[in-house]
This record gives C-alpha cells, sequence and structure tokens, in this order.
C-alpha cells in the first residue's frame, strides 16, 4: 500500500517535463467504473504426476519463500509450503550423513534409495491408493488441485468448509453428478451433487491420514528391498569394469591414493622432534608416523634404513655431557671425592674441542679411571706427605737435601724410603722410582740442587704412585658402561638431520604405495576380505542357486537355516531325491555349475595374469626408481623375489581367497554328483573300490580276544551303520554266551527299584531315556534319597547304564556289554577255541552275506558326509574312525574316480559355454590338489590313512582352503537369511497387501448417501 | 458463525477436550474463542502438553470417525491435527519394520537384526524428541526478549450444523494458535488482556516495552503488530528448517554404536512372571546412568567418527550438527539482533503524510 501511496505521491515530482498534468475527468458512476477485478483461478489439470518442470518450478519458489521468510515476508501459503522442503532438504542431510558413515558401498546407496523411496511412498501412496480408485469408481478427483487468484495451488477439496465451487461450471457439475449417480429428477440436485462429492473427499483423506502411518514405511521398506537387490550386482559391474580399466595403468590412478595424511603427519613429527637424538626407538616412531600400510617387512627396512643414513658423528664433549655425566654417577664421584668443577677441570685438561668416539673412548675410560683414584687419594696423600716430613724433620742422619751440584743422594734417599716404608709401600713406590725422579731432575729440569719439601714430595707422590689395578677394574665396570651409552647418545645425530632423508623415502614409498593402492582397489572389488565384494556377492548367489536348484523350498528352509544333522539330512534327502530323475538332475547341475563358471569367468587366468603382471610392473617400475637412493633394507625388499616375499606376498593373499570359495563351490558339484552315482550303481558300479577291503584279516586271526571284538566294533575296521551293528550285536552275544536282553534288563532293573522305592519305577524309567549317566545318577540319589546301601546303588547305575546304553543306540551298547565283560576281567580272556571257531564262522558267514552290503552303507554314508558335513578337522577326526582300507576307499570315491556321466556332460558343456572355459579343468586340478593336500596327508593320529600310501605335500592354510566351506555351512548361511528375508516380507509385505485390500474394500463404501438427503429438498 | 446459544443442553463432541470446571465452561461458551494467555505465562510445558494430548486423542478417535463418517462438520483443522495419525503410526510401523521380524531368526543374526532394529527405534524416538524441542531454541529467546509467544494458543468453540433431524446445539474445540495465521493473526484476542494489566492495549503495551519502542505509547498495538508479524514469519521459517536438520542429528546420534551396551532392552523373563514380579530385574538408576553414557558416547563419536575412527564420518557429522547449529544461530540472529538495527531505520519509515503538519481541506 505505501509503495502505491510513494507512486503516486513522488512520481509526479520526479517528472521533468514543465507541461501540465492533463485534466482528469472523475466518473462518479462508480458502480461501472470500479469493480473487483476479475477472478484468475482456475482448476488445474488432473494428473497423477506432476510434470518435473512443475516439481522444479515449485521448488525454486519455495526456496525464495524461505529466503522471504527469513526476512519475515511471507504469507501463510508460503509458510505452509516451507515445510515440505524442509523436510526434504533435512532428510537428505541425514541421507548425506549415513551415506558417509557407512562404510559399505550397497548401504550408502540405500540410504539415498530409502530418501527417494521414503518421499515417493509419502506422495504416491495417497494418488494410487486412494485418489485414483476413488476417481475411477466416482469421477471425483479428491485430490483435485486449484490455482486461486493470486496463482497460489491448492487442493480443491483440501478444506470442507471452504470448497471453490465456482470454479466448476455447471456442465461439469452436473457431469459429476451423472458419475455419481445422483438422480437427475431432484430439485436441488447441484447441492446434493456438491455434498456427495464433498463427504467423499472428507470421507478419502481420512482414509489417507489413518493408512499413509502403515503404508509409507512398508512401500518404503518393501522397495528398498527390491532395490537392494537390483543395485547390487549394477554396482559390482561398475567397480569391476571401473578396476580392470585402472589395473592397466595404475600409475595414472595413483595420485588419488595418495597417503596426504602420513604425509602431513610425518612433516609435523619430523619439526616436533627435531632436536631428539636419532635413537632406534625415534627411528619406528618416524616410521609409525609415515602410516605406511605395512605389508611384509616395509616398516623394518623403513627403520632400519632412517637409521643408517643417520651414522653417529663424534661432537665436542660440553657441559651438557659433563654433567649429565656427573648427575648420572653421582654416587661413584662421591666416593672418589670428586666435585662438578673437579670433573670439569680434568675434561678441560683434554684440550679444546675434545671429542670421544669409538677409537679413543677405551683410552679415555683408562684415563679416566685412574684420574678418579688418583682424586681420591688426594687428601691421603696430603697426610701421608706431612707424616713424612714430619718423621724427616726428628730423624738423625736424614736429610732432606737429595741432590747437591749434580750429584744424587743415594743414601739419603734410602734412608728417607727406609724410615717411611709403610706409605711408600702403600702407594706402590720403590727407592729407585724416587731415585730415578731426582735423576729426572738434572735431566728435565736442569736442577742441580734439590731439596724436598711438601710441595714437591707431593708432586712426586702424585706422579709416581702407581692405581691398584683391581680398583681400577671395578670402577671402570662401574662406569665404563654408562659412559659408553652417554657417549653413543651425545655422539647421535638429531632427527633435523634425518628430515629431508625421511621426507624423501617416504616420498618414494608413497609413489610405489599409492600404485600399489590402485592394484589393492582391483583385489578388493574381486575378492577383498568383506561384504559386498566379488566374491561374496557371487558366493550367495552359488549358494541361492544350489539351494534352489536342489529343490529346498521355502517351507524346508526353516530346517536349512538350522545347520546341523536335519540341514545335512534335508540335502541328503533332496540330493537323492534329484538323482532319480535325470533330466531334472541335469538341469540343476547346470543351474549350479553355470553360476560357478561366472565365478571362474571373473576370477579367470586373465585375472590372474592382470594382476601379476601389474605387480610385476610396480616392482619392476620403483625397482629402478630405488635404485638410485641408498636405502639398502628397501632395496633389497622390492628386489626380493622369492617365496615370502613383498612380491611374492602381494600374488599369493589374492591366490588363497579365490581358493577358498572355489573349493567350497565344487564341493557343491561333487556332493550332486556322488548322489547321482550312489543313484546309478544300480547300473553301473562305481563302488567297486569296496572290493579291496580285506575282510580276511580280521576273520583269519587266530587268538581273537574280546579286546579285539571291542576294537573292531568301535570302527577301526568298518563303519557297519546302526542295522549291521544290531545284526552283528546278535551274532557276538551267541557266540560269547554272553545274552543281552534289553527287556530282561529292564525287567530287573523296575524290580530293584521298586525294591528301593515303589512306585518310582516307571517314572524313573521314562527320565532314563534322556539322561546322561551322571544326571541319571545324580536322580537317582535325590529321587530315593541315599539308599544306604552302596552295593545296590552301584547295582542301580551299572544296570541302567546297561539299560540306557541299549535305549540309545545298539552299537554303544554293545560297547559297552563288552566294556562291562572287561570289567568282570573277561577282557583279555582267549576265548575258548569253540567260541573262537563259532565266532569265526559267523563273523565270516556276515561279512560274505549281509555285512559286505552293510559295510557298503557305512561307506557311502561316509562318503556322503564327508562332502555334506565334514570340516578340517573332521578329515582329522571323524573320517579316521573307519580303517585305512576304508578310508583309501572313500578317497577314491569322492576324488579320484570320474564324474557319473551326465554330470560329466553338464560340466563340460558349461565349461565350453562359459568366457574362461576352465570349470572342468579347475575342477580336476582342485581334486589332485585335494588327493595331494588331504587325502595322502599324513597325520600322526592315523599314519596309516592315506589314499596311496605316499607323503603328500604339506601346507597346512591350503589344506584348510582346499577342505573349505561343508555343503550344510554354506546352505545354513544362506537358507538362513532368505528365511530371514522371507519372513519378513510375509510379514510385512503380507501387512501391506492387507491395507491395500482393506483400504480398497473400504473406498466402496465412501460416498454412500441417505436416501433421505438425497431428496430432503424434495419433500420440502 | 456465531450463533446464539439457544440451550444449556450442551451436546458436546469430545467432552476429553475440556478441562476446568462445567459452569465456567458453560460462560466460556458465549465467547468466540478462550486465549490461554494465562496458562501459558504460568504453565508453559503443562499447557502444551494438555492440548497436545487432547489433540491426540481426539485424532484418533473423535475426528478419524467424523472423517469416515463424511460428516458435513468436518474441516480443515480436524484434518490438519489428524496429521499426527500417520506420523505416530509411522513412526510405529518404522520401528516394527525393524524389530519385530527377528524373533524369528537365529540368535546370532537376530542379535545383529536387533541391534539395527534398536538404532532404527532410536532413531524414529530422537527424531520426534530433537524435531520438537530444537523449535525451542528459536522460539523460548523471543519469548523472554520480547514477550511474544509465538505458540500462544486460544480455545476455539464451534458450533457445527446438525448432522441429523435431532441434532440441536452441536458444539465441538478446537485449539488454535493466536499467530496462527500470519495474514489473520487473532490480534482480537490479545485485547483486554488482564494478565498484563488493565486497558485494551495492555499486552500490546508490555510487548512494546520489552521491545525497546517506549512506554505509554497511544497505540501500541498499531506500532508492535506489524513487528508480531515479522518474528511470527521469522521463527515460523527458521524453526521449520532448522527442527528437520535437529531432527536429522537425533536419528544420527542413534546410529552410533555405544547403544550397543544397553543390552537386550527385551526381558527374558516370561511374560506372566513378569506381570507377577515387575520390579524384579528393576534398577531405574542403573538404566538411567547406562541410557545417559550410551548417549553421551553416541554424541562423541557422532562429531568424531567412531571406533573405526572414520575421520569422514566424523566430519559429517560435525558437518551436521553445525547446520542444524547454524541455522538455529540464523534464526536467532534474524529475529532477536534485528531490531536494533531497524531503529535507525524509523526516519525512512516515518509516515508519508505527515499527521502533525496543519491540512487545508478543500
Amino acid at each position: 500500500m505505501s509503495d502505491l501511496l510513494n507512486n503516486i505521491l513522488v512520481k509526479p515530482s520526479q517528472n521533468k517535463t514543465t507541461q501540465p498534468l492533463p485534466a482528469v475527468k472523475l466518473d462518479l458512476n462508480t458502480q461501472t467504473k470500479i469493480q473487483p477485478l476479475n477472478p484468475k483461478g482456475r482448476m488445474l489439470k488432473s494428473q497423477l504426476f506432476g510434470s518435473p518442470v512443475e516439481y522444479v518450478k515449485d521448488m525454486g519458489k519455495d526456496i525464495v519463500n524461505i529466503k522471504n521468510g527469513a526476512k519475515g515476508k511471507a504469507n501463510d501459503h508460503e509458510l505452509g509450503r516451507m515445510n515440505d522442503l524442509a523436510m526434504k532438504t533435512g532428510s537428505l542431510a541425514l541421507a548425506t550423513y549415513l551415506f558417509v558413515k557407512n562404510p559399505l558401498k550397497l548401504k550408502k546407496t540405500m540410504e539415498f534409495v530409502g530418501f527417494g523411496t521414503f518421499f515417493a511412498a509419502m506422495a504416491l501412496w495417497p494418488k494410487l491408493a486412494i485418489q485414483s480408485p476413488l476417481k475411477a469408481r466416482t469421477g471425483v478427483d479428491i485430490h483435485q488441485r486449484y490455482q486461486d487468484s493470486y496463482g497460489r495451488k491448492k487442493m480443491f477439496f483440501q478444506d470442507p468448509q471452504y470448497i471453490p465451487w465456482d470454479l466448476v461450471s455447471k456442465e461439469e457439475l452436473n457431469k459429476m453428478g451423472d458419475r455419481l449417480n445422483i438422480p437427475k429428477d431432484i430439485k436441488n440436485r447441484d447441492e446434493v451433487i456438491k455434498q456427495k462429492a464433498q463427504k467423499l473427499a472428507v470421507q478419502g483423506n481420512t482414509l489417507w491420514m489413518l493408512t499413509a502411518g502403515f503404508a509409507t514405511p512398508l512401500i518404503s521398506a518393501l522397495s528398498c528391498n527390491l532395490a537392494e537387490r537390483a543395485i547390487l550386482p549394477l554396482q559390482e559391474k561398475m567397480a569391476i569394469d571401473k578396476t580392470q580399466t585402472m589395473i592397466k595403468d595404475p600409475s595414472k590412478f595413483a595420485p588419488d591414493f595418495k597417503n596426504n595424511e602420513g604425509k602431513k603427519a610425518l612433516k609435523s613429527f619430523l619439526e616436533n622432534n627435531a632436536n631428539q637424538p636419532m635413537t632406534k626407538d625415534m627411528a619406528e616412531q618416524i616410521a609409525r608416523s609415515m602410516q605406511l600400510d605395512c605389508q611384509l617387512g616395509m616398516k623394518d627396512a623403513v627403520v632400519k634404513d632412517l637409521l643408517a643414513n643417520a651414522a653417529p658423528v663424534a661432537k665436542p664433549i660440553n657441559d651438557g655431557f659433563v654433567q649429565t655425566l656427573f648427575s648420572q654417577n653421582s654416587k661413584i664421584f662421591v666416593n672418589n671425592q670428586v666435585k662438578l668443577e673437579d670433573l670439569q677441570a680434568y675434561i678441560k685438561t683434554q684440550g679444546e674441542n675434545f671429542t670421544i668416539n669409538k677409537e679413543n673412548i677405551n683410552l679415555f675410560i683408562d684415563n679416566f679411571t685412574e684420574f678418579l683414584i688418583k682424586n681420591k687419594k688426594k687428601s691421603e696423600l696430603e697426610k701421608q706427605v706431612g707424616s713424612i716430613m714430619e718423621n724427616l724433620s726428628k730423624t738423625e742422619g736424614a736429610t732432606a737435601q737429595l741432590l747437591k751440584n749434580g750429584v744424587v743422594d743415594k743414601d739419603a734417599i734410602k734412608a728417607l724410603v727406609d724410615n717411611n716404608q709403610k706409605i711408600f709401600k702403600e702407594n706402590n713406590i720403590s727407592c729407585n722410582s724416587l731415585i730415578n725422579y731426582v735423576k729426572n731432575m738434572i735431566k728435565e729440569e736442569q736442577v742441580l740442587d734439590f731439596t724436598i719439601n711438601k710441595e714437591n714430595l707431593s708432586e712426586f707422590f702424585a706422579k709416581n704412585q702407581s692405581v691398584n689395578v683391581n680398583e681400577k677394574l671395578v670402577l671402570q665396570s662401574q662406569i665404563g658402561e654408562k659412559l659408553s651409552k652417554l657417549v653413543e647418545r651425545h655422539n647421535l645425530p638429531k632427527v633435523e638431520s634425518i628430515s629431508e632423508i625421511a621426507e624423501k623415502m617416504f616420498g618414494k614409498i608413497d609413489e610405489m604405495a599409492s600404485q600399489k593402492k590402485v592394484i589393492d582397489k582391483f583385489i578388493k572389488v574381486r575378492v577383498g576380505d568383506e561384504a559386498e565384494t566379488f566374491i561374496a556377492n557371487q558366493w550367495g548367489r552359488v549358494n541361492k542357486e544350489f539351494i534352489k536348484a536342489i529343490g529346498i523350498t521355502n517351507k524346508d528352509l526353516r530346517i536349512a537355516r538350522d545347520g546341523g544333522a536335519a540341514t545335512s539330512k534335508l540335502i541328503a534327502d533332496k540330493l537323492a531325491a534329484l538323482a532319480k530323475d535325470e533330466d531334472k538332475y541335469a538341469k540343476a547341475m547346470e543351474k549350479v555349475a553355470k553360476e560357478i563358471a561366472k565365478y571362474d569367468d571373473v576370477l579367470s587366468e586373465k585375472f590372474d595374469s592382470d594382476l601379476n603382471s601389474a605387480i610385476d610392473e610396480l616392482m619392476d617400475e620403483n625397482r629402478k626408481k630405488f635404485a638410485e637412493t641408498n636405502f639398502e633394507n628397501l632395496k633389497a625388499l622390492i628386489n626380493e623375489d622369492k617365496a615370502g616375499s613383498l612380491k611374492h606376498g602381494l600374488k599369493l593373499a589374492t591366490a588363497d581367497r579365490v581358493l577358498g570359495a572355489r573349493a567350497s563351490f565344487y564341493r557343491m558339484i561333487q556332493t550332486m554328483d556322488l548322489f547321482k552315482r550312489i543313484e546309478n550303481n544300480a547300473k553301473t558300479s562305481p563302488l567297486d573300490v569296496l572290493k579291496e577291503i580285506d575282510f580276511a584279516a580280521v576273520s583269519s586271526k587266530k587268538d581273537i580276544t574280546s579286546r579285539d571284538l571291542l576294537r573292531l566294533l568301535k570302527g577301526e575296521f568298518v563303519d557297519l551303520g546302526e542295522d549291521g551293528y544290531k545284526n552283528l550285536k546278535a551274532k557276538i552275544e551267541k557266540s560269547f554266551g554272553f545274552e543281552y536282553n534289553a527287556d530282561e534288563a529292564l525287567n530287573e532293573y523296575d524290580t530293584l527299584l521298586n525294591k528301593v522305592h515303589p512306585g518310582k519305577a516307571a517314572w524313573l524309567r521314562g527320565q532314563i531315556k534322556v539322561l546322561s549317566k551322571e544326571d541319571m545318577t545324580a536322580l537317582v540319589k535325590k529321587e530315593m534319597g541315599d539308599v544306604g546301601n552302596p552295593g545296590l546303588e552301584k547295582e542301580i547305575i551299572e544296570k541302567w547304564r546297561c539299560y540306557a546304553g541299549d535305549s540309545i543306540n545298539c552299537r554303544k551298547s554293545l560297547i559297552s556289554a563288552l566294556e562291562m565283560l572287561s570289567n568282570s576281567s573277561v577282557m583279555d580272556m582267549k576265548m575258548s577255541p569253540e567260541v573262537i571257531n563259532s565266532l569265526k564262522d559267523e563273523l565270516k558267514t556276515a561279512i560274505k552275506t549281509n555285512l559286505d552290503d552293510l559295510a557298503k552303507q557305512g561307506l557311502l554314508d561316509k562318503a556322503k558326509k564327508t562332502l555334506l558335513e565334514y570340516k578340517i578337522t573332521d578329515h582329522t577326526e571323524k573320517l579316521n574312525d573307519i580303517g585305512p582300507k576304508a578310508y583309501a576307499a572313500v578317497m577314491k570315491m569322492l576324488f579320484r574316480s570320474d564324474f557319473d556321466p551326465s554330470t560329466d556332460g553338464v560340466i563340460n558343456y558349461v565349461s565350453e559355454s562359459s568366457i574362461s572355459k576352465s570349470l572342468s579343468k579347475n575342477i580336476e586340478n582342485y581334486k589332485n590338489d585335494f588327493i595331494d593336500k588331504i587325502a595322502n596327508w599324513e597325520y600322526w593320529y592315523k599314519k596309516a590313512h592315506k589314499l596311496d600310501g605316499t607323503t603328500g605335500s604339506l601346507d597346512g592354510l591350503k589344506r584348510h582352503l582346499l577342505v573349505a566351506s561343508t555343503n550344510v555351512d554354506m546352505v545354513k548361511q544362506t537358507a538362513s537369511s532368505l528365511y530371514n528375508t522371507n519372513k519378513w516380507l510375509k510379514m510385512f509385505g503380507g501387512g501391506f497387501m492387507g491395507l491395500v485390500g482393506v483400504t480398497l474394500v473400504s473406498e466402496l463404501f465412501l460416498g454412500k448417501m441417505k436416501k433421505e438427503d438425497v431428496y430432503a429438498g424434495d419433500k420440502k | 458463525m456465531i450463533k446464539p446459544i439457544g440451550s444449556l443442553n450442551y451436546n458436546i463432541q469430545g467432552k476429553s477436550m475440556s478441562f476446568g470446571n462445567a459452569e465456567a465452561e458453560k460462560e466460556k461458551f458465549v465467547n468466540d474463542g478462550l486465549l490461554l494467555l494465562k496458562e501459558r505465562e504460568c504453565n508453559p510445558a503443562t499447557t502444551s502438553m494438555r492440548i497436545g494430548v487432547d489433540k491426540f486423542q481426539n485424532a484418533i478417535s473423535v475426528y478419524p470417525i467424523k472423517g469416515l463418517k463424511g460428516s458435513r462438520n468436518a474441516n480443515f483443522y480436524e484434518f490438519l491435527t489428524m496429521g499426527m495419525v500417520p506420523y505416530s503410526i509411522g513412526s510405529l510401523t518404522l520401528m516394527a519394520i525393524f524389530n519385530s521380524a527377528s524373533k524369528f531368526f537365529q540368535p546370532d543374526e537376530a542379535k545383529k537384526a536387533s541391534k539395527l532394529g534398536r538404532s532404527m527405534a532410536l532413531g524414529v524416538i530422537f527424531y520426534g524428541i530433537a524435531k520438537n524441542i530444537s523449535k525451542k531454541l528459536i522460539e523460548l529467546p523471543i519469548k523472554s526478549k520480547y514477550g511474544v509467544d509465538v505458540n500462544l494458543p486460544y480455545k476455539k468453540i464451534v458450533n457445527e450444523l446438525p448432522e441429523s433431524v435431532n441434532d440441536k446445539d452441536l458444539i465441538s474445540y478446537e485449539y488454535h494458535k493466536a499467530f496462527e495465521s500470519v495474514d489473520f493473526p487473532r490480534w482480537d484476542l490479545l485485547y483486554d488482556s488482564k494478565y498484563y494489566g488493565d486497558g485494551k492495549n495492555s499486552y500490546y503495551d508490555h510487548v512494546a516495552k520489552k521491545m525497546g519502542l517506549g512506554t505509554n505509547l497511544t497505540d501500541s498495538d498499531q506500532i508492535v503488530k506489524p513487528k508480531i508479524k515479522e518474528l511470527i514469519t521469522k521463527s515460523r521459517t527458521f524453526t521449520t528448517v532448522s527442527s528437520y536438520f535437529w531432527a536429522a542429528v537425533g536419528v544420527g546420534i542413534a546410529m552410533q554404536d555405544p547403544w550397543e551396551r544397553l543390552g537386550n532392552l527385551k526381558s527374558d523373563l516370561p511374560f506372566k512372571y513378569r506381570l507377577r514380579h515387575p520390579f524384579v530385574n528393576f534398577d531405574p538408576m542403573k538404566n538411567i546412568s547406562s541410557f545417559a553414557s550410551a548417549f553421551l558416547d553416541s554424541c562423541k563419536e557422532f562429531v568424531q567418527g567412531g571406533p573405526l575412527k572414520n575421520k569422514a564420518a566424523g566430519i559429517a557429522g560435525k558437518a551436521l550438527l553445525f547446520s542444524a547449529i547454524g541455522v538455529t544461530l540464523l534464526g536467532n540472529i534474524a529475529t532477536l539482533v534485528d531490531f536494533k538495527k531497524r531503529k535507525s531505520d524509523k526516519a525512512a519509515a516515518a509516515p508519508i503524510i505527515d499527521d502533525a503538519k496543519a491540512k487545508v481541506v478543500c
């Protein structure tokens, strides 16, 4: 308003024309001239999805609104619209944060997908589930939008109390009425139409509010679930393609991988520690500050090279050194009565710029200890000299004049020495040395007369006294080591001397490391030990394909995810069923093999060669670069080309990862094939290997003891399976005359229990089946109190043991029966000739007749379990509980016999049609490797268990990789996640479908009007 | 709109909305609106809470029924209030999506799933708390500096149309805010406010004084109204934008690892047992302190990047937090600092027509 006024009031004065204003003719008939503006409101075209241009325009408006709002200039409509944009901005900020926070690529992407789907769901649900169906049924678009005269877009039915019906023409209203089935002949038809439309809108909007809370998160979550499946392979392919380009020229992409943090950290560390001595510890700290991607001795080499480039230099001894020396050895100095000043004075006598180095350090220590000892004796010496002088004055005939006119008075000297013998001896000074001293006077000092006095006597003593060797050695050992360490430290160069070299070294290493990181990325994307890599994804895909192909249904997943014996049985049953149908089997095998072949396609020979050539190139290139430097250790590290070297380490790590998954996959193919071969056994006989088992070894034995039998039964011979043991047990019992009747034992037991605790017997019998021996003992005691009769108690438990053994497992019961025999000292008892003979006969017959089959079955069980369940540890334990021959038979059956023809056909076909064409060859290699590393593995526990009798090559890690994951484990993992996803989908997918159903059905009831309301106008 | 009350036999829809005694209520019905100024001044939190509870009760009971029936009395206020429903159901659904299936999972996977589930559930809760509380960071300073309560509520009594022939004097309540609309604030309700003393303009005098526009103004309302309008617009803009940033911060904090420490929130004891012994294993102090420590560590991790020292996450966390703080501070500056500047603009704002000068009308 004020703007308007300003315009009117100000403009004329600005008008520079001098012409008078034209006279305005006022027409007072305002009714014709002054009218409200024509309304400009209009209905907007009804459409499900707004155009993107509109969307961007509206968003632009919203941004302007916020800008205006911040200045305090926005109206209600504008403020109301802000929320939408603010919510999107906040959510986008959150998605960005979570994107950065999440380490996994897929999860990163999903943050944005989640953001998108949530808002999409929020917008789409009312459109698709409410607006459109209602419009289809009634013709009323409850979310119809219109633009008001100010250009603001609003919902037509937004406020039921204010619906701008003016915008709807009479014609349109009538059409609406027709669609709404409003009778044509009523009086106030228009009103009724409006009422019904309004009612529909209110009901529809309420339904929207009630359902949106369920629908939005559900749609978002469900679509994320779907999107994840689509995005994962896409992302994987992009990463693989990208790194494939990178590996061709690592140096081009290396700058992105430079270790700038390490560079910064190193620089600041060097600056902060510039004045520190360059010790080994310091070198390690410097190496650490470089934040190297330390691989195979890199850090050691850096430390060594840093130290080598910082050789110690002898430096002049300074005050600081003297003070440290003094404070470090203060005790010794106090003992020797040396003060700091004395020490300083002594060092000064060594001359200006005196240095200690490796060469002169021993001499210095020698002199220094002497100085210390002499210093200690100084005061003592004073006393001694005093007493000599005193003696001299007292003694008659002795004279102080030892040299007179160039003649040495030897007698006087002798007298002097004799009179003070004790002192001279203490100082290790002979008479001759005094004579020599005096003689020297003539030579050196050109003195012809020499009279002894306190000063020169002291000087003489100081010069000629000799130090006690032992005392000197002790002192040397006390101070020597510390002194040499101090010297070493004193002579160490400072960190600043190495700074430039360290930075240069870092630069060289980083150049190499950043290239290596490009290669690492290439490796990581394919076989990295983390989620979302090719190997991890393919692992899941093969497992899924296997589960699907062998016919594990969604219902079976519950058992499949368990991972125990039940899962094993489930897989076995499915495979056995599959093997019966040739076509189905071939199809299943093809599916599984094709998925496995994809693994070989990516991790093919090309992968190996690309990788190896990149590594070779990297090492070669850097070998040249490092050749110019004097980093000998680093050079050696890079030049090395043998097992355990940096180069080999890089190559090997990948190979191991590839093998681990590959072996797990091939194990699946083998299992499928084994079941097929077993199925086909009726026609061909791949199990001929069994014939090699020497059953005669047992039957021909002369003296059979009960121990032999025990061993036989414990499985050193062959796993007979449950039924086999039952039969054998019966025969043995008969032969031994040891009747073992479960019913009888039970009756006996009951009688016993009843004796002790009438009425409890039946209950206890029920408990027996589930309790262990220890628990049972405790239970018996608890329930019956202390029986009070140890003999009886033992009897109960023993009887129970017998009974329980039988009820749990026939084999166990037989073993326990034999063990009972051993308790009763029958164990090593030779059987009577009759018994042996009868037993031999029985055994022979048994083996020849039904045991043969049973033995086969037992071996087949082992073979199945070997693939389905056995881990590496089971190869040492469970597989060895069968005899060596049986072991060899199983191994041969699995790893040395040909595939079933149908398997072979499929594998060859898949192999040929794959890119790498390597599947069948790889399987063959794998089998041979397995025989070498596992089947011929010499294990201390059972040395004889080898396929060929030769000893295979030893490689612990490879052994683990070859045995790989069991079928059961693989199925378990994937089944578990499939089960979870299914369960979740069932719950929420079902919930969502229910919601859609309820919403759509309830829409059928919307807009119903009572007849009396429709005809209300007519009644009046 | 305003209808005379025909009889005292009120048929009140949604009885739960009223509080206070019945006699006093009857008195108030004659007024179109009832400003809750005193209640807000004395107990701001509880008043808002009571209104919130009332609105929520209606949003889940009365309004949906009215809406589904397609009542002629259903209005935009009710539709907006029903907006609480998708918010609450959505929050619960979101929690359920990440939590309820895990009970069918294998134990180790259930553990992993429940970790994520807990983060999501906490995220939903923190989202709501942070979004709402953060608004106070802008609104409270305005209240303390200018005495303007941007959320000042009033109770509106709506006389409804009869739904059937037998209906008489249908009445329903609505809770609105005096400054709900910046285009048409309920200035009328603010006249004759007894709370700020006698006089028609007591409320406006109070605000003018606090705004430093002087006392004893002849027409304080006219001076203050545009300023309040501006304040409302600004605070609405900044609270809207900042609240979503704070909500994002809330979710970010909920996504950190230290929450794992809280252990299993659900009790392992069977339900029947818990019913009989509700306080077994119940140690509120321990729970509160472990929650507090997990919260503090999560905040730390949010800005530092976590145990794996994810530097980028730390930077992103800081960026998010500082944006939230930044928008809030901008809001404070825009609402609190601007007025002083404007003082110098007084001359510019002076009326174009100087009414002090004598005018001759021809």
